[in-house]
């Protein structure tokens, strides 16, 4: 390798290095080195466990919603053009540019006991703020875009001409996107999912906001690090911290390979997010 | 300036036949000199290696008397032409032009004229602050070209310059280069697929034939005397007819011909004779023909000012024949038609060498 | 989509789209702003709120602190891209997983990271501190983490666009005349430009916002590593709606107004090019 080039490479890889992994590391030491055991009952004490499994479960439910829902805006705004097309495609990109606190905010200000639809929820019994439910509309806010991206990209590459190859010989609209688009988008659908999971796993300003901090009830994995921390149960912090990385990790390499898939399936090269 | 390449080897894979094996060449000072072949041949790779693209495994380069074998492509003085242009899409016409001559550091005035002179030359003046997406695919080749000369090269490699562009096009850039080359006399290494543009635009042709070379020579002679029997079919096309020596002479299915003065070959040896479609007479065939010799008129496609027949000989073999419309309508002949054919001229290939 | 059946179906879909959208993003948003101009006081009180010296402390530090962010990430994120792009080397799969990690990794999980690794009590911590450099509790700290999860976006807006780059064109240049260096500023990089403006943009965005690793590298202090966003999360915490509803409305006026502009440019852009967006 040319000199310059090692010397560019090296920068590169040298700022990678200390601004990303370095962290990684110190994390994953602090939580292990006091033993493996110490780590587990860290990690499952003082509720622990429930929060990491509402913190899946949310993940789950977010993925569903705005993968059904992601999929019907991204045909939309690939395959249809009416007026406010580019209205549409703004507000996907919307909870980019929303501090997490603010989407919490927002919801309060909504489903509050004051908000806009506080009485109607009062009236029927339900909770919404400072409970799952709230948590689980901010999760779906802010995981929103993701699918609705990745799936939009796949579809604005392959072009419409399969399936009206599929109509010409007599598929009706579901049966063509069923037997043609699907099998088609499934890469970057499946891509898609994986950064929603992640983003979910994640989330924590808005959650914060919206939730009652309270444990085993409204506590999510990222909740519980930060009461950790507050009560001063440094282990526990950091091995919840350490479990959620080791997730995002994890789905990181699902990412990887799936970006291979899709790079595969389509000519285009590289692991371009949009923004995310 | 002359182009002198020696015993050229490249490899893009550790197994497997190398892009180029030991081709050796000649392209003489302000002629222009046609690398033609089928893809695969290897020709764009001799090319790339000539301007230092790519790195030769074995090998020399010489311009003139300087060996360049290692010299950077950046400062071997060539103008290269792509396929794909490469104009510099967020560059004007005129910026493309001249960005050999910034990097050069010509003064800016004189700079300025000499674009204007290559826009006046490549017909492209008044286009000069057009962007490359807002020209025809003719219109940015001809950029490409000037932005080429812009550097005085000493040589002009050309990568299937025109291989992008509508036939019309097509035709019309050939003749513009053919035209400024008289008149400019740049060296020209110009690599194509294409046997009827090599043909009409070259001054001596290199054939390759899965990275080596298959002949060099002039046009005629590669043409009218082809080496190897996939010189014979590349080049100009023709017709392959199988057959065997019998009793010392040329027997292939209908046709039975004697042997060049001279030359001899092996009873029973298998041989291939090439026939061009213009080198066959066809007359109309009547009652007291031999029926070893007549063959039918299956189709006949009229091509401009000439005629293009496909015929079925009496051993079911197809040729394609060419002759000129006035005769075929002197001679009556239709689709359909019973006629016969004589062979004007062949070549005959026996095994892996010819007559 | 043959015709009368289409126009019924594509129109559900369009309702669809459009209603699920309206409710979980139009919504909130105009929840935001209705609590500015319906809440006690009106404008009146949300401008008097983000008049004090804290909220526009915290403003200007969240702002500027944007800034060097995008600037740092437009050239790293340039490099980095054109590394992974153009160079072959053991190991580039690792680093091109590494460098998505950011989207990946909570935010929260970030600032607890950085803590670790330059904390007072770390080794690290104490050499920078001995050299009179405070990570944690200092504007610098707030960078690290926002730098951190800024990374991914300009690399991987580049890149594709790296990829698709013609190497015809840098061949041509070569072929020209010109340096390896020259190549790349006038031939590579213009044609990068739009990407890595864009993706500066939306880095200095999406900076604007972040919480999670902020609120614990930070320390918070008002008016010295108090940002915008943490500033929202204390007046709610602390029941002083007419500040929160103030300071947030303006963060998604001038986030959303980015988005707006960055899309636009982004389709206007498109459209010069033939591609129908």
């Amino acid at each position: 390798m040319k000199p310059g080039r090692a010397v560019l490479g090296g920068a590169v890889v040298g700022y990678v290095g200390i601004l990303l992994i370095a962290p990684i590391g110190a994390i994953a030491w602090s939580a292990l080195s006091s033993g493996p055991a110490a780590f587990f009952r860290a990690l499952a004490g003082s509720g622990g466990g429930f929060a990491l499994l509402l913190s899946i479960g949310l993940a789950a439910l977010a993925v569903v919603v705005n993968t059904v829902f992601g999929v019907v805006v991204a045909w939309v705004l690939t395959r249809d053009d009416f007026r406010g097309r580019a209205l549409v495609n703004a507000a996907v990109d919307m909870p980019f540019a929303i501090s997490p606190v603010i989407v919490g905010f927002a919801l309060i200000l909504l489903f509050g006991p004051q908000g806009w639809f506080g009485g109607l929820v009062r009236a029927l019994h339900a909770k919404i703020v400072f409970a799952v439910p709230g948590m689980a509309l901010a999760t779906i806010f802010v995981s929103l875009p993701f699918v609705i991206r990745e799936v939009g990209l796949v579809l604005a590459e392959s072009g419409h001409d399969q399936e009206e190859a599929a109509y010409t010989l007599g598929a009706s609209p579901f049966g063509a996107f069923w037997r043609v688009t699907l099998p088609n988008i499934r890469w970057g659908l499946l891509y898609g999912v994986l950064l929603t999971t992640a983003r979910c796993l994640g989330e924590f300003g808005a959650v914060l906001v919206v939730s009652g901090g309270l444990a085993q009830v409204t506590e999510t994995g990222t909740l519980f690090v930060f009461r950790s921390l507050e009560d001063r149960r440094d282990l526990g912090a950091y091995a919840m911290a350490l479990a959620l990385a080791g997730m995002s990790i994890l789905l990181i390499v699902g990412m990887e390979i799936l970006k291979r898939r899709r790079a595969g399936a389509n000519p285009r090269q590289g692991g371009a997010l949009r923004i995310a | 300036m002359s182009l002198i390449v020696k015993n050229l080897t490249k490899r893009f894979t550790a197994r497997g036949t190398p892009a180029v094996s030991d081709v050796s060449l000649e392209a003489p000072a302000g002629g222009i000199t046609t690398l033609l072949g089928p893809s695969g041949s290897g020709k764009s790779t001799v090319l790339r290696v000539i301007a230092g693209l790519e790195r030769p495994d074995s090998g020399q380069i010489l311009f003139g008397a300087q060996d360049v074998t290692h010299l950077p492509a950046q400062h071997r003085g060539l103008g290269f032409v792509f396929q794909s242009y490469a104009l510099f899409k967020h560059m004007t016409v005129r910026k493309n032009i001249a960005f050999g001559l910034g990097v050069r550091k010509i003064p800016r005035a004189e700079a300025h004229a000499k674009v204007e002179a290559l826009l006046s030359l490549v017909q492209l003046q008044g286009l000069g602050e057009r962007y490359p997406a807002q020209l025809s695919g003719g219109q940015r080749q001809r950029v490409a070209f000037a932005r080429a000369l812009a550097i005085e090269p000493k040589m002009l490699l050309l990568d299937e310059p025109f291989g992008a562009l509508d036939a019309q096009v097509r035709v019309e850039l050939r003749d513009w280069l053919r035209r400024f080359h008289d008149e400019h006399h740049v060296t020209t290494l110009l690599v194509t697929h294409d046997q009827e543009e090599a043909m009409e635009v070259s001054d001596h042709i290199v054939v390759m034939h899965e990275g080596r070379v298959a002949q060099a020579g002039s046009v005629r002679e590669v043409y009218d005397r082809p080496a190897t029997p996939f010189v014979a079919g590349f080049v100009g096309g023709a017709n392959v007819l199988r057959g065997q020596m019998v009793d010392g002479r040329v027997n292939v299915g209908s046709f039975d011909m004697s042997m060049p003065h001279g030359a001899s070959a092996p009873e029973g040896a298998a041989v291939n004779a090439y026939v061009r479609p213009h080198d066959v007479t066809l007359t109309k065939a009547d009652a007291d023909s031999p029926e070893i010799s007549v063959a039918r008129v299956e189709r006949m496609a009229w091509i401009g000012g000439h005629v293009k027949l496909s015929l079925k000989l009496s051993d079911g073999a197809p040729m394609t024949v060419e002759m000129p419309k006035s005769e075929i309508e002197a001679l009556g002949i239709n689709e359909g038609d019973l006629v016969m054919a004589n062979l004007r001229e062949a070549k005959v290939f026996v095994e892996d060498y010819s007559i | 989509m043959k015709a009368a059946r289409a126009t019924a179906g594509a129109l559900s879909l369009r309702v669809v789209a459009v209603a699920f959208l309206g409710v979980m993003v139009a919504l909130p948003l105009a929840a935001v702003v209705g609590s500015v101009l319906t809440g006690p006081g009106g404008v009146g009180a949300a401008l008097h709120a983000l008049a004090s010296r804290t909220a526009r402390a915290a403003l200007w530090l969240t702002v500027w602190t944007a800034v060097v962010v995008a600037l740092v990430n437009a050239v790293m994120g340039t490099l980095t891209a054109w590394v992974l792009a153009r160079y072959k080397f053991f190991g580039k799969a690792i680093l091109n997983a590494v460098i998505d990690l950011p989207f990946a990794i909570p935010t929260l999980v970030t600032g607890l990271m950085l803590v670790v690794l330059y904390g007072p009590q770390q080794v690290i911590g104490q050499v920078l501190a001995a050299h009179g450099l405070r990570l944690l509790f200092a504007p610098a700290g707030i960078i690290l983490s926002l730098l951190f999860v800024t990374f991914p976006f300009v690399v991987r807006a580049v890149e594709p666009v790296l990829m698709d780059i013609d190497v015809d064109q840098e061949e041509a240049a070569t072929t020209l005349g010109s340096s390896p260096f020259r190549t790349f500023v006038q031939v590579v990089l213009p044609a990068l430009r739009p990407a890595v403006l864009t993706a500066t943009l939306l880095t200095f965005t999406r900076a604007l916002g972040e919480f999670g690793s902020v609120v614990v590298v930070a320390g918070n202090i008002p008016r010295r590593t108090l940002t915008a966003p943490v500033y929202v999360f204390g007046a709610i915490e602390s029941g002083e709606p007419a500040a929160a509803s103030a300071m947030s409305l303006l963060l998604v006026a001038v986030s959303a107004g980015l988005i707006l502009a960055v899309d636009r440019y982004t389709r206007a852009r498109a459209r010069a090019i033939g591609v129908r967006v």
